[in-house]
């Protein structure tokens, strides 16, 4: 794969300034939610205030991405220039977008809603068509609906999991790094012990005492996942109490704390996104699984896992039902683990990739 | 290295002290206690205090505490409150079919990883190579139910070559050879679905090493003095590479663990798995903490015996000054 440092493609140019490719899609991305307002504008009326809070925030955060990548274009040796070369994360940045923006704009993009029965007798089981482009379940629901709804549930849950994870994993980390040795060895030994558990059974257990939820879901699925991210932040505070800055800002008289969120904190950030990103697949398929074994995400409500659950007895006969779901989880994740390890690379220059 | 055994079974001690801990604690999650959701819900209240009573619920905290580590240390896990009998009468039929699912999902996960990661190491940055990456990251990306699945249907559905689940065929009424075949007829789908799901990790730490491998000194020193490249990749180089697997494989044992509980479920293998997932829906509390906490002990156990088996292959180790702890 050729790589160089100031790739990016400086070609690529609008109203005479270079774009990035991130910008690109973000404003591809952008114009595609303007449009879809314009057209669905009656559906948007009769939004809710949250949903309606939810797409402005999406659409927001595409502006940003926008901005960000039009700025990251100055300076050449920037880890987002290098990200931008890499077709690879692109790409799969590119996929991760669409996916995540089908799932907020779902309401907007897909006429029927995902447990609107379709006149029952006519529909059940009915294959992929243009009217229904999944086809449908056993109910004569579409599945095509159910997936795009399905995808709010699993970005969701997971989206909180992760932010929650790599918060509790920044803050233990973080203090095991600084605090003294007793304090640091006590919390390292707890990280171990959860890694003892195979997180699965960990998550069952979890489950089986607590109330079901899509946020006690999230914050089950967080407590059990922000140990590599501790791990790696304890790492990195350590290596770097030792380096001049930090040396400097303690013969300054900085307080400990100051010291590790001000001066050491926003050079782990990078490992952190990566770990985070990383970790992100995973709890997309611990999420597909609890919701698949029933423990999950609770029926109405769609997620990924439970609807291959709800197509495995027609399998033989209606594949679509649950190979729809089961592709948005293996694309989701596969381009997971490609954008974290793009970061990864555009961060760390000076290792070449191993893959 | 007697030594740095001493210290890895000593580390293992005392985490098994904390999962119990973990354990314990998890039960104390929700407010009150497990029996509260009960309240209520067309349960007789004085039933819930019987129950509540028996099962040393009533008494405080640490009184609980002692009693749930002492009873863990004799095996002795309480009594179902489903099937109300012990918890150790069901672990002991699920206990040895799991155990058996994952060893030989682990050899599956063993040969396949390995070769896979050699293969790739071997042509680093060729198309094979690349083609071998994005297989094991679509294999590990691809849920493990839905694989089960499809399996399922193309061989048990479709062609009628194995059963679509179970342990035994029902009925059969034959002996010795007979039966160990029905038996393996049974146990390949899930063996083979979840060794092919571990196997996508592992290829990569295997690829990882062997490149690392290749790159030293005396791979060099191997092939100038003209041996086969199949004896320099085997007998030189995953040879020194093989502390590395050892220990990757320990690490394997938590992923294996997990994916027999969604193995088990779908191909309805009476395990561990199975057990848990039915104990939640029966909200069987006690059975679900056991096999909680004997995964926990499972991996600890799978990473101290990782832990000499790397020390056995690879003497650095164990070395006090070239140890990779």
């Amino acid at each position: 794969m050729k790589r160089t440092a100031s790739g990016g493609g400086g070609k690529r140019a609008l109203l005479g300034r270079s774009v990035s490719r991130v910008s690109v899609m973000g404003i591809v991305a952008l114009c595609a939610s303007v449009l879809l307002l314009v057209i669905r504008w009656d559906v948007w009326r009769e939004l809710s205030a949250l949903e309606r809070t939810l797409t402005a925030g999406l659409v927001l955060l595409l502006i940003a991405a926008v901005v960000a990548g039009a700025g990251g274009q100055r300076k050449a040796a920037s880890w987002r220039v290098r990200f931008d070369a890499n077709p690879f994360a692109v790409g799969a940045l590119a996929v991760l977008i669409a996916m995540v923006w089908m799932a907020v704009m779902a309401p907007l993009l897909v006429g029927v809603g995902p447990t609107e029965l379709t006149s029952p007798s006519l529909t059940r089981y009915a294959r992929p068509d243009l009217v229904h482009p999944m086809g449908t379940d056993r109910f004569g629901r579409d599945v095509w609906a159910r997936v795009v709804y399905g995808g709010r549930a699993s970005f969701g849950v997971c989206g909180l999991s992760v932010v929650l994870a790599a918060l509790l994993g920044v803050v233990v980390g973080g203090v095991a790094g600084s605090a003294p040795r007793r304090v640091d060895d006590m919390l390292m030994r707890v990280v171990d012990g959860m890694l003892s558990f195979p997180r699965l059974l960990l998550l069952l257990a979890a489950v089986a005492f607590l109330p079901p939820g899509p946020v006690v879901l999230a914050t089950i699925i967080a407590a059990t996942s922000w140990m590599g991210v501790a791990r790696i932040v304890r790492a990195e505070v350590r290596r770097m109490r030792g380096r001049e800055f930090v040396e400097a800002a303690v013969a300054a008289g900085v307080g400990r704390a100051r010291i590790v969120i001000h001066h050491i904190l926003p050079n782990v950030m990078g490992h952190v996104v990566v770990a985070a990103t990383l970790g992100a697949g995973t709890v997309i398929l611990m999420e597909s699984s609890l919701s698949f074994l029933g423990l999950g995400v609770q029926p109405p409500t769609p997620s990924w896992g439970s609807i291959v659950f709800e197509g495995r007895d027609a399998l033989a006969t209606a594949w679509w039902v649950s190979a729809f779901p089961a592709l948005a989880i293996t694309l989701a994740v596969i381009s997971l683990n490609v954008i974290g390890d793009g970061i990864r690379d555009a961060l760390d220059a000076r290792i070449p990739s191993k893959r | 290295m007697i030594q740095y055994l001493a210290r890895r079974t000593l580390h293992a001690i005392i985490l098994v002290a904390i999962t119990l801990t973990i354990s314990f604690a998890i039960l104390h999650l929700a407010p009150g206690d497990p029996l509260v959701r009960f309240v209520g819900a067309g349960v007789d209240p004085a039933d819930i205090e019987r129950v509540r009573r028996s099962l040393g619920l009533d008494e405080r905290l640490p009184v609980q505490y002692a009693r749930w580590v002492g009873g863990v240390i004799r095996g002795d896990f309480g009594t179902s409150l489903a099937q109300n009998r012990p918890v150790r009468d069901m672990l002991a039929d699920a206990v040895p079919r799991t155990i058996l699912l994952t060893l030989l999902a682990l050899g599956v996960q063993m040969s396949l990883g390995i070769w896979a990661g050699a293969a790739a190491a071997r042509r680093r940055h060729a198309r094979a190579d690349r083609f071998l990456s994005f297989l094991t990251v679509a294999l590990y990306a691809i849920p493990p139910f839905y694989l089960a699945y499809l399996l399922m249907t193309w061989l048990a559905i479709d062609r009628h070559w194995l059963p679509t689940s179970g342990i035994a065929t029902p009925g059969l009424d034959a002996g010795g050879v007979a039966m160990l075949a029905d038996r393996a007829r049974h146990l390949l789908m899930p063996v083979l679905v979840l060794g092919v799901a571990s196997a996508a990790g592992f290829a990569r730490y295997a690829r990882g090493s062997l490149i690392d491998a290749l790159g030293e000194d005396f791979v060099r020193t191997a092939r100038a003095k003209g041996l086969p490249e199949g004896t320099v990749v085997w007998r030189h180089a995953f040879r020194s590479s093989l502390g590395t697997l050892i220990t990757v494989t320990g690490l394997s044992a938590p992923f294996l663990i997990g994916g027999a509980v969604i193995v088990e479920t779908v191909f309805a293998w009476p395990g561990m798995g199975s057990l848990m997932v039915a104990s939640i829906y029966a909200r069987d509390y006690p059975v679900v903490l056991a096999v909680n906490m004997l995964g926990a002990l499972f991996v600890i156990a799978g990473n101290l015996l990782a832990d000499v088996g790397s020390a056995w292959a690879d003497p650095r180790a164990g070395h006090p000054e070239t140890g990779r702890e």
